[in-house]
């Protein structure tokens, strides 16, 4: 059985056995957010590190990929069947799209609902890792080479 | 002859003024910017590029959790231009930082993480000085990064809750100097009548919850049903997007509206009635309690409706910690006109916003707490404020 059939056969067969609720979530995500943390560990040992590395390495992406599985349970009830996401591949979106979705309005909103403030803290400290501060190193010279 | 001396005089008195006027280097200069957060923005392409460490070591400090040294003070030092334009900013009342509300949750705030690390520049440096022994340059640090906090702002949440987050690190780091400078009683009546002056607490979580409502009540509607499918799948999975456009429908979404719109109404009031903490914290608790998450629509208000009761305790705790200041300016006072500590709480001095009562007052081996009253309902936790005071 491929492992999406065993999650589906899975989600048919608990789901009446299982009591959701706040408790539930939380089980949910520490569970998830231990899994994602180890395939990032092992992703990240299996690559060199540069920006796609750091972007999909950072604590902020790990707690949005956390937020996709309880996230996902909405889908799940919105379709009413439907699929869940298969695994860390299922990134979030503004990450794969790209690094400034770091500091949407909807990936800060996810860190926040995750792990609070220090999670919110802990994103703008990947923000300023992978987006800037811009370097000051620009002479008046380098600016104006192109000029004439 | 004498009309045409006259219309001379005229002429000549004109022209004096005229080249008064132009000669005159105020009116030759066009005025500074007035919106604050463009000079922030400045401020943020002057920040040195330092590496991670450097940054850390920077955050550090501010937190208290390291002491400065040699190394935090020459990282600080490529960190004066950005300093110089946070201090012309927070002489500037107005602050608009050009949020694109029109792009709903998918608004990029990207000065949020920058205005992060000016914080801890701001604050470490407020804690060199203190080190150095300039208590009055400390504290006029942390009174300008209060300011920072202000101009902050409340246009978004997350806009609101990092503005709680700066003015808690900015109350730590007051606390820790006015310990160190309790013998100074002349400083202690300067910040006192400044912290009359400033801004105070006049942010809420009210007018971001009014937006937060605007977005997602258009988000909530089959006509953006791709870009709620993206939200609420969370992922590049085209297959999840599709499924939830397929099986979405007004009806359901319809109800989702409403039950989100009646929630977070019920919230506004909370957040805007005055009440005891205790009090609003139930109320707030039970808009969300009781959304079953296997209802279609009830499970999509959960994914959007904020953490209200936390927000409330953050505000909460954050008004606590600057009336736990502000207590405590009046306890040094006293110390600084008996020559010891008071052996009880002065009346009349500003209250615990948790319990509304006045602050629990503790003297200790090497000063005294102020402890609150009522508990942090999240954490169940008593917080409380301990300040050492300089022998």
């Amino acid at each position: 059985m491929k492992p999406d059939e065993n999650i589906e056969k899975f989600v048919k067969d608990a789901k009446p056995h299982v009591t959701t609720g706040r408790p539930m979530d939380k089980r949910t995500l520490d569970d998830s957010y231990a899994a994602m943390q180890e395939t990032l560990r092992a992703k990240s040992a299996a690559r060199k590190p540069g920006l796609p590395g750091m972007i999909l390495g950072s604590r902020a992406v790990q707690l949005a990929a956390a937020a996709a599985v309880v996230i996902a349970a909405v889908s799940l009830f919105l379709g009413r069947g439907g699929h869940t996401p298969t695994g860390p591949t299922a990134e979030p979106r503004w990450a794969a799209e790209s690094p400034a979705k770091m500091v949407s309005m909807m990936s800060l909103r996810a860190a926040y609902r995750q792990g609070g403030l220090d999670a919110l803290d802990e994103q703008f400290r990947d923000t300023l890792n992978v987006l800037g501060p811009p370097p000051l190193g620009i002479s008046s010279r380098e600016l104006l080479e192109n000029v004439n | 002859m004498k009309r045409l001396r006259s219309g001379t005089f005229a002429r000549m008195g004109l022209a004096s003024l005229m080249v008064a006027l132009l000669a005159s280097p105020v009116s030759a200069y066009p005025p500074d910017p007035d919106n604050a957060a463009l000079l922030y923005y400045q401020g943020f392409l002057a920040l040195a590029q330092l590496d991670e460490g450097a940054r850390d070591r920077i955050a550090n400090v501010a937190k208290g959790e390291a002491v400065p040294d040699d190394k935090v003070r020459a990282d600080l030092s490529n960190c004066s231009g950005a300093i110089d334009f946070a201090e012309a900013a927070a002489q500037v009342p107005t602050c608009h930082w050009g949020v694109r509300y029109s792009q709903g949750f998918d608004a990029l705030m990207p000065q949020l993480a920058q205005a992060r690390f000016l914080t801890y520049v701001l604050i470490a440096d407020a804690h060199i000085r203190a080190a150095d022994g300039d208590y009055k340059g400390a504290l006029e640090r942390c009174l300008m990064t209060d300011t920072f906090a202000h101009h902050i702002g409340d246009d978004t949440f997350i806009s609101y809750l990092v503005s709680l987050s700066v003015r808690k690190l900015t109350y730590g780091c007051m606390q820790d100097v006015i310990g160190q400078a309790a013998g100074d009683a002349e400083l202690l009546q300067w910040l006192k009548n400044e912290l009359v002056t400033i801004p105070g607490n006049d942010l809420s979580p009210v007018r971001p919850l009014k937006i937060e409502i605007e977005i997602v009540t258009d988000l909530m509607q089959m006509k953006n049903i791709g870009k709620l499918a993206m939200i609420l799948a969370n992922s590049d999975d085209e297959n999840i997007i599709a499924e939830i456009v397929k099986k979405a429908d007004a009806k359901t979404l319809e109800q989702a509206r409403r039950l989100y719109s009646e929630r977070m109404k019920g919230s506004l009031i909370a957040f805007s009635t005055p009440a005891v903490y205790e009090q609003a914290y139930s109320q707030l608790s039970k808009l969300t309690s009781d959304l079953d998450p296997n209802d279609p629509s009830a499970a999509a208000v959960r994914a959007f409706v904020p953490s209200l009761s936390r927000i409330l305790t953050l505000k909460t705790r954050a008004e606590a910690h600057a009336n736990a200041i502000k207590a405590a300016i009046e306890v040094l006072l006293s110390r600084a006109k008996t020559g010891r500590l008071p052996d009880a709480l002065p009346s009349g001095l500003p209250k615990d916003a948790l319990s509304g009562n006045d602050f629990e007052y503790q003297k200790t081996a090497e000063g005294f707490v102020l402890r609150c009253r009522g508990k942090d309902l999240d954490k169940d936790e008593i917080p409380q404020h301990e300040f050492k005071v300089k022998k």
